[in-house]
């Protein structure tokens, strides 16, 4: 899989949108370079815009880094038309591999501690 | 909406603008313009010539769903204001929760002076025209992204009209400007005229403030606009052959209007008047 780069122009519809299905592990980068509101969420429903339901992107041009896994989707919704830079990147495997044993520390970590404040 | 919108702002947003510039001449006063796409900054550009405007958007915590805010030349709308397309105003239209922009100032594109002579068309032709009028401009800037610097205030204006005219009866030809939140004017009426038909001329200078409605307060005159009109400069000024008069309107002294009416009157009868008016509008005072 190869790095993909274009602009992605929302509708103003305020219906969910599929942005992208990974096929593989890949990193994606969304940079709002209009007003908004624009909500993105690997939840198939993100409308309406503000709800909550996913999370809105940044307006002043702050990059949003979104890694997604092998088989998930990302959803993007808005009511008006906005421009969205998107970057996808897929990530090799030695660096899922090492994502997920960091995931597994992190949740192992998380059980000590819980454990640890019981006692 | 009522006007017809020339320029759309979802296409500043495909040319990846950082701004979206609504600038078009004003239909009528109660023209309402769109704005799609939501904006970060709302201003008044270079090129208007009007001073308010009202910002209508969708505001769920309203009484009606719909909130004002008042853009004038001190007072830009700084914060992101939301257009919503897939929500919808509670009107029977049901018209899409857009960004609304109105005219707050009066304007009246057909406005005609209390005193005016209806112009009888033929031979030996008698009664009033207007010679120019000028039609207001919108000028907004809706800004897409955080904008780095606003429009700074309105340009300065300046008019020339030249005007040569043969009729013959006594004629009077009105310029209308628009002089909405200006605070300065700077008049020059030169009179080219020479040799044996040489005349003078006189001008009249009126500031007009609109009111709502449709007879004028003064003298009733169907079809014109209310209107409070106040002579300036203390009555007629004569220019004559080979002269030049200038004068000058400064918002402390003189007031603030909604227009400016000057009315050029041919002296008695004939001859080849040959003028220039050179007329500067500015929101600084000089």
């Amino acid at each position: 899989m190869n790095t993909d780069i274009y602009t992605y122009f929302t509708r103003s519809t305020g219906e969910n949108e599929l942005l992208y299905s990974a096929e593989a592990w890949v990193r994606i980068t969304l940079v709002l370079e209009t007003a908004g509101p624009v909500a993105v969420s690997t939840r198939e429903s993100v409308i309406p815009v503000l709800s909550g339901k996913g999370i809105l992107l940044d307006p002043s041009r702050i990059p949003s880094v979104f890694t997604i896994p092998r088989g998930n989707r990302i959803f993007i919704s808005a009511e008006s038309i906005n421009r969205v830079k998107v970057f996808i990147e897929p990530i090799p495997w030695l660096e899922q591999i090492l994502y997920q044993v960091e995931s597994g520390f992190g949740g192992l970590k998380g059980i000590l501690a819980h454990a640890m404040r019981r006692n | 909406m009522t006007a017809l919108q020339k320029r759309q702002s979802d296409r500043a947003v495909l040319n990846g603008q950082e701004f979206f510039r609504l600038f078009q001449e004003l239909e009528s006063g109660g023209d309402i313009y769109e704005i799609n796409t939501s904006t970060k900054a709302i201003c008044i550009g270079p090129q208007s010539d009007l001073s308010n405007y009202a910002i209508n958007f969708y505001d769920g915590q309203s009484p009606d769903n719909i909130d004002e805010i008042n853009l004038s030349l001190n007072n830009p709308v700084i914060g992101r204001v939301d257009a919503l397309l897939a929500t919808t105003y509670p009107t029977a239209s049901g018209l899409p929760a857009n960004i609304l922009v109105s005219p707050r100032d009066l304007v009246d594109n057909n406005w005609l002076p209390s005193d005016w002579v209806p112009p009888v068309v033929g031979p030996g032709f008698i009664g009033d025209r207007i010679a120019a009028r000028v039609i207001p401009q919108i000028d907004i800037f809706a800004y897409l992204t955080n904008p780095t610097v606003l429009a700074p205030l309105r340009d300065d204006r300046l008019y020339q009209f030249p005007f040569t005219t043969t009729l013959i009866a006594p004629n009077r030809f009105f310029y209308i400007l628009p002089y909405y939140g200006r605070r300065y004017g700077e008049f020059s009426f030169g009179n080219l005229s020479g040799g044996i038909d040489a005349q003078s001329y006189t001008i009249d200078v009126t500031g007009v403030n609109l009111f709502p409605g449709t007879q004028n307060a003064v003298s009733d005159t169907p079809g014109a606009s209310k209107a409070i009109e106040t002579p300036l400069f203390g009555g007629p000024i004569v220019v004559a052959p080979g002269a030049r008069a200038n004068r000058l309107i400064k918002s402390d002294t003189e007031g603030m209007f909604d227009l400016i009416s000057i009315s050029l009157s041919t002296d008695n009868g004939l001859a080849d008047l040959n003028t220039v008016m050179q007329l500067l509008v500015s929101d600084r005072i000089s």
